[in-house]
């Protein structure tokens, strides 16, 4: 569904991403993890167009879209929920998750979903989303995603910076995203003991390079993710 | 209280003018020094129609075509390179380069078109308002300017191109993620500022006459309201625009022109010291 | 001083010589004319205030659209002082220059106090513009209004039009040694600094708000001293002399043309639109479309300015003089610019 081959990704003279290359097939839940500052943000940024690859290439469903413009990308069913979360702070919480669908309105029953997903919003229905905290913040970005039906979601550090009670909301959320729903899905996490939690297969990135990859479970038992990451000696 | 009704007629223009202003500083930090130009080139091409014998309502319409062509043409060649810019060095050289246009089309028009000037004269009663008489001209010019205000924030509220408008203004990036075409937005935007830019025109014909040389000061008069509505916000360039029309009337009617415009221009600096966004304005976007 | 550093120094203080000898020999060329004479002058002044708006534009990044304001309130200063008060120049030309450097310094502290964006720094600038030439024709009695005043107060120094001429080159000269040492000192290395970005530079020590109003003191000084000469030179003044049209748009032709934050940039820029000025005196009005399609062509396409991009050599530092890349701010959170890794919030 989503193919990444050889991305590199610079800021000015500054490489970040030296040449990664990963691959989702249609319904798999697949994690990206690794410290902050590995180059997981430039890599996904520069996946869904908002940062110009330096060479490599992007597919999504075997068409390349490494040099499509965001918005078209975002059209053909890719949907990335960066980790800002980039809300539209003066809108009411309706309209943003609206947004999510356009050009085109919702299908009949998405808001319900989203909102029987993320009840805490039912009572902010109206309010704007600037005065929300940042986990109802987070739960806004995802069901505004959610409203795109999107064919690949793309989330960036989900539940980082929330607090413990919202990101164990939010962690619960995406976990029956994943079972209710066949959605394909690809998540860069930090928190890796959680991200591994998720999904069925992840890469570590280090550096702006794939280190390691493998399913969730190999990942777990493999020593040095259990050292660099999971904090177990 | 017949001050005040005028002051209220010339602030729905002066809303009519900010608006395309504000909304296409809003959507891409530029600010359009060649706003007033937009009207100038309305009511010229309006002027140079009527005396060619073409009737009033489609000199109108021309008139309005005109000033949406322009502004369509500036965007989809001047401004292309400043949109690949970002953060300030875009609205510098926005600022620098629609400053550019402001004397190019001064020049031309005022050493072609000297003498052209836009006057409508409407005929007909004047009109018992609330015990007040107002001109057939002016209703006119307010139903104008009332209805397209209505138009435009009917567009902005309630129609799904006008809420994706809204999002880009509070964060592209966001809204290229939800799908929007920021470029479509930005063309369609600036249009619509050419459309009011040319209604503003239109309304101006009706009370006095607009002529070749005005498009500095109007630009300005834009800006001020722009400024003390909140650069970039809609609901705050109407209040702005009504608030200070009355600012303007009385204050021409009892102190004189010299001193309202240094009065209006003192306004402006006083709300980017003491609130930079504006009258209604919260916290920053 | 270490040998590479004496070098760099001597790279720019040639230019600087060879650009006093070629200036000096002007009135052996021209010297019969008193109108070509009074043209140079005029393109000096425009130098003056070009080399000003380097330091408050390019070198601080503050956009301060009110020079012709500034040159017409020292301008406008001493002559209500020397004419009407019978101060003598000495006196009347530096409370004039005072009162510009107050107001230039007034603005960048209260832009620096409000951390005001550079648009809001340009509208409230502009804006004291506009004011600045209402109160002047509004002021009929001490100002005559639209139509100028004469200006009898001069002396044979400022009216003679060989003698005024070395006068303004030696003012040039002077500012631009001035402009050089100041970018080369401390508060040169400050502002560069704080272009870069402001926030970066604030935590790595640099004060900026110290950096930002003495850019704003020497700039408007420099400019207010311009007006004020060029006021009693002239014997003539108007609203226009000092209008934004007439002045502040010149002056971005002329450092578009130059290269922001170049040395020479401005003298170069100032003959080049001496020399257009009179070539295009026919055209009347439409000379002003002429400046609005050189501030689009310029700005747009040479953003690198004429100097630079042909010799390279002529420029403080070498990576000077790029145009917009004057101003570079992270602080809008724009996309592109955010660094790898955005920051989370």
């Amino acid at each position: 569904m989503l193919r990444v081959e050889g991305l590199h990704v610079a800021y000015g003279d500054i490489e970040v991403v030296h040449g990664i290359d990963l691959e989702v097939a249609a319904g798999e839940v697949v994690g990206i993890i690794g410290s902050n500052g590995a180059g997981k943000s430039s890599l996904l940024r520069a996946v869904c167009g908002l940062h110009p690859a330096t060479s490599g290439d992007v597919r999504l469903a075997g068409r390349s879209i490494v040099t499509t413009p965001t918005f078209r990308i975002a059209r053909a069913g890719l949907t990335y929920v960066p980790a800002e979360r980039r809300l539209f702070p003066d809108m009411t919480v309706t309209d943003n998750l609206l947004m999510g669908a356009y050009p085109g309105r919702p299908a009949p029953g998405r808001l319900d979903e989203v909102v029987a997903l993320f009840p805490r919003l039912r009572e902010r229905r109206r309010q704007s989303a600037g005065t929300l905290s940042g986990g109802e913040q987070q739960m806004v970005a995802i069901g505004r995603a959610l409203l795109a039906d999107p064919r690949v979601l793309v989330l960036d550090e989900p539940s980082t910076g929330l607090a413990p009670v919202l990101a164990d909301e939010v962690h619960t959320a995406l976990r029956t995203l994943r079972d209710d729903r066949d959605l394909t899905l690809v998540i860069a996490e930090q928190q890796v003991g959680r991200a591994l939690d998720l999904v069925d297969r992840a890469y570590v990135i280090e550096q702006g390079r794939v280190r390691l990859q493998g399913s969730a479970a190999a990942l777990r038992d493999d020593p040095d993710v259990q050292r660099a990451y999971l904090g177990l000696a | 209280m017949a001050v005040v009704l005028d002051g209220i007629v010339f602030g729905l223009q002066l809303s009519l003018l900010a608006v395309g202003l504000t909304l296409i500083y809003g959507l891409g930090g530029v600010l359009n020094l060649a706003h007033g130009q937009l009207v100038v080139v309305a009511a010229i091409a309006g002027a140079v129609a009527i005396s060619a014998g073409v009737a009033i309502p489609v000199a109108v319409v021309l008139a309005v075509a005109a000033a949406a062509a322009l502004a369509w043409l500036l965007d989809a060649t001047l401004l292309r390179p400043v949109y690949r810019l970002t953060g300030e060095r875009r609205v510098l050289l926005s600022l620098l380069v629609t400053l550019g246009v402001a004397f190019l089309l001064d020049g031309i028009l005022i050493t072609t078109q000297p003498f052209t000037a836009l006057t409508l004269s409407v005929p007909g009663p004047a009109i018992d308002l609330l015990g007040v008489r107002m001109r057939s001209g002016s209703v006119i010019a307010s139903v104008v300017a009332i209805t397209a205000l209505a138009g435009v924030f009917a567009f902005l509220r309630l129609s799904r191109f006008g809420r994706a408008i809204r999002s880009v203004i509070q964060d592209e990036e966001g809204a290229a993620l939800c799908g929007v075409d920021l470029s479509l937005t930005r063309t369609v935007v600036f249009v619509l500022s050419g459309v009011m830019a040319g209604l503003f025109a239109i309304t101006q014909g009706l009370l006095s006459s607009v002529g070749a040389a005005s498009g500095f000061n109007l630009t300005i008069l834009a800006l001020i309201v722009t400024v003390v509505g909140g650069l970039g916000r809609v609901s705050g360039a109407l209040v702005a625009g009504v608030v200070l029309g009355i600012v303007h009337a009385v204050s021409s009617f009892y102190i004189g022109a010299f001193v309202t415009f240094v009065i209006l221009l003192g306004v402006a600096m006083l709300t980017i010291l003491v609130r930079p966004t504006g009258i209604l304005g919260r916290s920053a976007r | 001083m270490t040998g590479p550093d004496r070098r760099a120094r001597l790279r720019a203080d040639v230019p600087i010589a060879v650009t006093a000898v070629v200036l000096a020999a002007v009135p052996l060329a021209l010297g019969g004319s008193g109108y070509l004479m009074s043209l140079a002058s005029t393109a000096l002044v425009f130098a003056a205030y070009a080399i000003g708006m380097n330091v408050i534009f390019g070198s601080s990044g503050q956009l301060f659209l009110c020079l012709g304001a500034l040159a017409g309130v020292a301008g406008y200063t001493s002559v209500l002082l020397a004419d009407d008060r019978g101060w003598p120049l000495v006196l009347s030309i530096p409370t004039g220059v005072a009162l510009a450097t107050a107001i230039g310094v007034s603005f960048s502290w209260v832009a620096v106090r409000r951390n005001l964006e550079v648009i809001f720094v340009g509208i409230v600038t502009l804006a004291f513009s506009l004011v600045f030439t209402t109160l002047v024709q509004g002021l009929r009695t001490a100002t005559g209004g639209e139509t100028g005043r004469v200006v009898d107060a001069g002396g044979a120094l400022l009216r003679g039009p060989i003698t005024s001429y070395y006068l303004l080159l030696a003012v040039v000269l002077c500012y631009l040694a001035l402009y050089h040492w100041l970018e080369r000192s401390r508060t040169g290395w400050a502002w560069r600094a704080l272009k870069d970005d402001p926030i970066a530079a604030e935590l790595a020590g640099v004060d900026v708000a110290r950096a930002r109003i003495l850019a704003g003191a020497i700039g408007a000084a420099m400019v207010g001293l311009a007006g004020a000469l060029f006021a009693h030179h002239e014997a003539f003044i108007s609203p226009t002399s000092y209008a934004f049209a007439h002045v502040d748009v010149r002056v971005l032709i002329v450092l578009a043309f130059g290269g922001i934050g170049s040395l020479l940039g401005p003298v170069v820029g100032a003959v080049a639109l001496g020399v257009i000025d009179e070539v295009l005196r026919p055209l009347g009005q439409l000379r002003l479309a002429v400046y609005g399609a050189l501030l689009i062509a310029l700005f747009l396409g040479l953003q690198r300015g004429v100097v630079p991009a042909v010799t390279g050599l002529a420029t403080t530092r070498t990576r000077r003089g790029r145009g917009l890349d004057t101003i570079r701010t992270r602080r809008d959170g724009d996309a592109s610019t955010d660094g790898p890794e955005a920051p989370k919030h």
